[in-house]
């Protein structure tokens, strides 16, 4: 399997933003804070399970809980 | 007026905040921000700044060195008085017991008590947060990274000081100075704001992956699966030996957007290096190399230099690094010059806050 880190991100940075444009570039500024390049990662990129587990534990920290992890 | 800037070099605390509160002319004001050295008492500091003006929030904190409009100085106390016209709403909460625990959760919510809504469903382009961070506490990333987890509203600042002795620091709210603590204020402006975060650095094309760390610590064990020590020589063309010297010059760079979030090396421990910042594993930092302070903050804030009549007022978070530079090459009076014609206060700070903890960086809060 392959791009759910991708789409995961992306779930996650619309919905922390709420959909506001202006705070998209905030939130993938704070995922990169917390140690993950958005950027490195798209449709293809293979489905690390380590990074799938930060991507969960950044989620909850953010308070998201409608991530679609699968 | 809008915005005054007042110091006092007065070596007794009492005659230095009555001295200010003589030259002040805004009647009522909302709101009196203060940078004191650390050479004053600061719960005497807090408590005389609270009596001089008893109906604004007054909140600050302890420095390495104070800067006001055109001037850097040290053991002096500089105060931002600020009009209703600027400000029209401001709340402050202390984060009682940093280095042990992460109370800003509670924190936010009494914050919230306070505002009389949730900070999350206020709306994030008319409100504005400071945050003012015990500068020994090391507590400065949990407190960033929860923020950024509870609010989209952009909360900037900077690690209070104590003039380089590296014992207590202190920040202060309506008459009470804490320490192990952060204070968090929320603020309205009335005409908008803009932050602006500038550092005299240019990435280079040598890069540094922290393969083992100790984040808690703030240490790099290994980058690029090297001793940190030899890596970091190595990307600098030197040897293990000479490795300290490039620290204050060519610090590490984590880059958003084509902009470096600068991570300074602290100190070598066996083969390990101390930053004074947490390093996350795996992330890739560049090699930075040093620019002009002076011309690179001219550039950075190019806008507001050619036309200081459309701000109220700014706020210098400058890391106390970029001082011990600017003082180094004899630039302090340039660099106070830049701000001349501008009302501005700040200070040498342990640290700043933006997004999270970073270094040899000023931080510019600027009022409309």
């Amino acid at each position: 399997m392959a791009g759910r880190i991708h789409s995961i991100i992306n779930q996650i940075v619309t919905k922390k933003s709420n959909g506001v444009k202006a705070l998209e570039s905030t939130t993938r500024s704070k995922i990169i804070m917390k140690g993950i390049y958005p950027g490195n990662y798209n449709e293809t990129s293979e489905d690390d399970p380590l990074i799938i587990a930060k991507l969960r534990d950044i989620a909850f920290e953010f308070q998201l809980n409608d991530i679609d992890f699968y | 007026m809008k915005i005054q800037t007042l110091y006092s070099e007065v070596k007794d605390v009492v005659g230095c905040i009555a001295d200010i509160k003589n030259k002040n002319t805004i009647t009522s004001p909302a709101m009196v921000l203060y940078f004191s050295s650390s050479i004053f008492n600061p719960g005497t500091v807090a408590y005389e700044m609270k009596h001089a003006f008893p109906g604004a929030t007054t909140f600050g904190c302890t420095t390495a060195g104070e800067l006001v409009s055109g001037l850097m100085l040290k053991e002096s106390i500089v105060v931002m008085i600020f009009s209703r016209e600027v400000i029209e709403e401001s709340y402050g909460q202390f984060v009682y017991n940093i280095s042990e625990f992460n109370n800003v959760a509670e924190a936010f919510k009494k914050l919230s008590a306070k505002v009389g809504q949730n900070l999350s469903s206020l709306p994030f382009e008319k409100y504005v947060g400071m945050v003012l961070i015990d500068g020994m506490s090391a507590a400065e990333e949990k407190i960033m990274d929860s923020i950024g987890n509870l609010s989209n509203i952009s909360f900037v600042g900077a690690s209070a000081g104590d003039d380089m002795k590296f014992k207590t620091t202190h920040v202060m709210l309506d008459g009470e100075a804490k320490n192990d603590s952060a204070l968090l204020v929320l603020l309205k402006p009335r005409n908008g704001y803009d932050i602006i975060k500038s550092q005299a650095f240019h990435i280079t094309n040598r890069t540094l992956i922290p393969t083992k760390v100790d984040e808690k610590n703030r240490t790099v064990l290994e980058f690029n699966d090297k001793p940190a020590i030899e890596a970091y020589a190595e990307a600098n063309g030197t040897t293990v030996e000479k490795a300290h010297l490039f620290f204050p010059s060519n610090p590490l760079g984590l880059v958003i957007e084509g902009e470096p979030f600068v991570r300074s090396p602290q100190r070598i421990e066996g083969t390990s290096i101390i930053f004074y910042c947490q390093i996350k594993k795996g992330v890739m930092h560049y090699l930075l190399e040093p620019k002009n302070i002076v011309t690179t903050t001219q550039d950075d804030l190019n806008s507001y230099l050619e036309a200081p009549e459309s701000i109220s007022g700014m706020i210098n978070f400058n890391c106390i690094q970029r001082t011990l530079e600017l003082e180094k090459k004899e630039q302090v009076e340039s660099y106070g010059n830049i701000f001349k014609n501008i009302p501005m206060i700040g200070f040498s700070t342990y640290g700043e806050e933006y997004l999270g903890h970073i270094n040899q960086t000023s931080i510019f809060l600027i009022f409309r």
